[in-house]
């Protein structure tokens, strides 16, 4: 009984929320692509009417501008009754991309003069950084899975350091015995640096396994210098060394989040304060407003 | 202003605030010359100052006018009231329509369609219980009870709320009156659960109301604590037998009967937080086999039973351990699927118990005669509600194992290692457990910055906690179903919101004796350090010594918008689940899949 009711509930709303999400999908694109063609057809009206069509696309790309930087205003208020952060970063993607072609459509792919220049450099890396942005946003969470159980940023440090501190006393323990000495050398010649120094900033950005993996079969390698306690010295260390890459990892992947998105938001609010004097320099200049 | 700058002050203590501070000597000495009082052993409470301390402190006198609304049903109860004058009516029937909760929206769609529907229509609170449009339609078409309308009035200069129609609502609702001597609401109050009834004044009546912090202490007393406990299992069997929906045919003659075989019994402690902090680091089988075992797989199914409140986990041997398969929580059923066989085959040797059942923490429960749920209470249940007649046995009807068995009833379609882990770490009390899906989180603590925000500054929760493969079980109020932090709080700071169940802490009355962080199994109440408007951190002017307050998540209460977190997630991660109800959990992990 209880579980065919179960089964019940389940399975109409998976159905239900499959379908609404499509929905929405086709939804969202379908504004998407009406708001494309709205666009469009507006540039062509206002040529058509002898009006100015740099002005017609500047003011949409602006109101679109304008809408992007609402996500940054409306995280600001965690209590307004404005709807999730979760549905106005959706909605910050799309408008992201209809972003790309109202300037598309106001200054084409390659632009002259230094102060639109500038502008153009601004937007073709805020650009890239916000779909770099979203890429690092979908994949972080899984590559974050993979490294263990997750450890929140600011205990990360308090971590790494009992790490160091035990793979510390491993290594005395392993000078202390002719059996284990070998392991005592090679954290002296090649552990010391990992366990005490942070990861450097290539790692941060591309955070790989290499090293984590050479340091293990260096590891591997000193098995034949080794005797029984040695051999369980020699576990330890390697569970430490794999522990301590684990921490690195996860740090480097939360770091990675949070400049991908501090980036971009810097970039998107000089380049709003930019796109202003723009307006303001387009007006001062031009003879037909 | 230097961050380590402290300023002094008197460390709130114990009596600071009573329950009612206009509360006179002379109603206090009459209260101790009026039975039960007159008949306790002051003796028992010189450790906490005296009977009259408590009845100053912890009880007030409350005034009702014909009409009034004393208790009502499905509010949380944390106090029990005593009639000293006047009478009331106790209402066995449910006087409105069970409130439903709309569906937590989570898309563009979704939030837009509320935001429209909340900007065009206007609520109106004296429409409660009076349906929508469609439904008033419906009742004017079929003759139907009267509903109660309920309205807010100020007497003294406190709000009442009262039954504008008192007489009609007599008339149409089965009631049991209580007059002068007769306690109520204890039940509630003692189990940390909603009020089963509700209970309206039918004449001037005066009602002292203890609240549950002064009923612990007076329960002290030998004799009044027999007394308690004596009503506890006599009255509650009928109510919870009607409210069981799977019993919603027995009429009342059947009910009757079914009372007069029915064992009301209570297995593990009340306080089960202490040993589960022991065992929580244990072996895992260690613990089960130190769960009270209520029934045993293999053993003959002689009795049906019925949660009232607390858990019972359903096990069955598999290979040295025991295999979690469900969890059993207010007004489930246990033993049902064996008596169903029966009943359904009645020439065939009757099956043993397929599962065991056994005690989470405290579980209170009915115990149905097998003769008599046989022969009054399956009959009168829908055929097709009762379950199915099972297909793979465990054990046969001599109580022997049958070998190869490939599936067994009962289970949930949730996994079962997922049961387990929720069972083990006793997730399953959580109405609103905070879920972090890891497939999703990026970790950029929105969710910490949003909270923070709300709550001046410090963050209610800690985005961490026990983990479930991508499911992380972060360490925020889980606003339980059995709150134990509530168990030791000597002033009542930490309470229940009697309409929403809600579980919060009051600053003002809040002493930072750390009874409520130490209790909570979960380690979800922090104590944090008392500051002043100017972030000056207050400390003892005798010891000089930090004043602390315990903090926890109060689900952003006060805002309409609902949790600050939840809200400021840009990912769709963070989500409140209730953890209690299987059924709701694997209707969430559906939709997460999906």
């Amino acid at each position: 009984m209880q579980k065919s009711v179960t089964n019940t509930i389940g399975r109409s709303s998976q159905a239900t929320r499959s379908e609404s999400r499509v929905n929405s999908r086709t939804v969202a694109f379908l504004i998407f692509a009406i708001a494309i063609v709205g666009t469009i057809a507006y540039r062509n009206w206002t040529i058509s009417h002898l009006g100015n069509e740099s002005f017609a696309t500047g003011y949409v790309l602006l109101a679109t501008c304008v809408g992007l930087i609402s996500l940054g205003i409306r995280k600001r208020f965690p209590l307004t009754s404005l709807g999730r952060v979760s549905v106005w970063q959706s909605a910050h993607h799309y408008l992201g991309s209809f972003c790309l072609v109202a300037y598309c459509l106001h200054a084409g792919v390659l632009t002259t003069g230094w102060f639109e220049s500038v502008l153009a450099i601004l937007f073709w890396t805020i650009l890239l950084s916000g779909f770099l942005s979203w890429y690092v946003n979908k994949k972080s969470p899984k590559m974050l899975r993979t490294a263990g159980p997750a450890i929140l940023r600011s205990d990360i440090p308090t971590v790494k350091s009992r790490v160091s501190e035990q793979a510390y006393q491993v290594a005395l323990q392993a000078a202390g015995s002719k059996g284990s000495m070998a392991i005592a050398e090679y954290y002296r010649s090649d552990l010391t640096t990992y366990f005490s120094k942070p990861r450097s900033l290539w790692y941060r950005l591309l955070p790989t396994g290499k090293k984590k993996r050479n340091l293990q079969s260096g590891l591997e390698r000193l098995d034949r210098y080794l005797d029984e306690t040695g051999r369980e010295l020699l576990t330890r260390i390697k569970s430490l060394v794999l522990e301590k890459d684990d921490l690195d990892f996860q740090s480097a992947i939360q770091q990675r989040v949070r400049f991908c998105a501090a980036f971009h938001t810097v970039l998107l609010g000089a380049f709003v304060v930019f796109s202003l004097m723009h307006v303001a320099l387009a007006h001062l200049y031009s003879s037909h407003w | 202003m230097p961050a380590t700058a402290t300023i002094a002050q008197e460390r709130p203590v114990r009596w600071d605030h009573p329950l009612d501070p206009e509360m006179l000597h002379r109603d206090i000495t009459w209260l101790l010359a009026q039975p039960p009082f007159a008949y306790l052993n002051p003796d028992v409470f010189r450790a906490n100052g005296s009977l009259e301390t408590i009845l100053k402190h912890d009880a007030r006198l409350v005034r009702y006018e014909p009409g009034d609304v004393v208790v009502r049903e499905g509010d949380y109860g944390s106090s029990a009231f005593i009639v000293l004058r006047g009478s009331v009516r106790a209402f066995l029937v449910s006087l409105w329509e069970k409130k439903t909760k709309p569906a937590a929206s989570t898309d563009v769609w979704d939030t837009i369609k509320q935001w429209v529907r909340n900007t065009t229509s206007s609520p109106n609170p004296s429409n409660r219980g009076n349906g929508n449009r469609r439904s008033r339609g419906r009742d004017a078409e079929t003759p139907r009870k009267h509903i109660p309308v309920q309205s807010v009035g100020i007497e003294e200069g406190k709000n009442r709320i009262f039954l504008q129609d008192i007489n009609a609502v007599l008339n149409d609702y089965q009631s049991e009156s209580l007059g002068t001597g007769n306690i109520f609401g204890e039940m509630a109050a003692i189990t940390r659960t909603p009020h089963r009834f509700s209970v309206i004044a039918d004449a001037p009546t005066v009602v002292l109301e203890i609240r549950w912090q002064g009923l612990r202490l007076l329960r002290r007393d030998t004799g009044f604590r027999s007394y308690l406990d004596e009503r506890y299992r006599s009255t509650g069997l009928e109510t919870h037998l009607r409210e069981t929906p799977l019993l919603r045919f027995l009429d009342d003659e059947t009910i009757q009967n079914v009372v007069e075989v029915t064992k009301l019994e209570s297995y593990g402690e009340m306080e089960w937080f202490a040993d589960f902090k022991d065992v929580k680091n244990k072996q895992v089988s260690s613990i089960i086999d130190s769960e009270p075992t209520i029934a045993s797989e293999g053993t003959p199914a002689r009795d049906l039973y019925l949660i009232r409140a607390g858990f019972a986990r359903v096990s069955h041997r598999h290979g040295n351990g025991h295999r979690t398969t469900a969890y059993l929580g207010r007004g489930q059923m246990f033993g049902l699927e064996e008596l169903s066989h029966s009943f359904f085959n009645p020439t065939l040797q009757p099956l043993p118990y397929q599962s065991s059942l056994r005690a989470l923490g405290f579980v209170d429960f009915l115990r149905i005669p097998r003769e008599a749920a046989l022969s009054l209470l399956l009959p009168k249940v829908r055929r097709s509600e009762l379950p199915a007649i099972f297909e793979n046995l465990r054990y046969d009807a001599g109580g022997r194992v049958v070998p190869d068995t490939t599936r067994m009833l009962p289970e949930t379609d949730v996994e079962t290692p997922l049961i387990e882990f929720l069972v083990d770490q006793r997730i399953i009390n959580g109405k609103q457990s905070m879920l972090i899906d890891l497939d999703r989180c990026t970790g950029c603590d929105e969710c910490v910055k949003a909270c923070a925000s709300t709550h001046s500054g410090t963050p209610r929760f800690i985005r961490n906690g026990p983990q479930y493969g991508p499911l992380m079980f972060a360490h925020a109020c889980m606003h339980c179903v059995d709150p134990v932090c509530m168990i030791g709080c000597p002033t009542g700071a930490i309470h229940r919101n009697a309409d929403t169940g809600v579980i919060s802490i009051n600053p003002e009355t809040c002493i930072g004796c750390k009874t409520c962080s130490e209790s909570c199994p979960y380690e979800n109440i922090v104590m944090i350090q008392v500051t002043d408007k100017q972030g000056r951190a207050a400390v003892d002017r005798n010891t000089n010594l930090p004043i602390l307050q315990a903090s926890k998540c109060d689900l952003c209460q006060n805002h309409s918008t609902g949790p600050a977190c939840q809200n400021a997630c840009p990912h769709q991660a963070l989500y409140r689940v209730d953890t209690s109800d299987s059924a709701t959990l694997q209707s969430w992990i559906l939709r997460r899949t999906a």
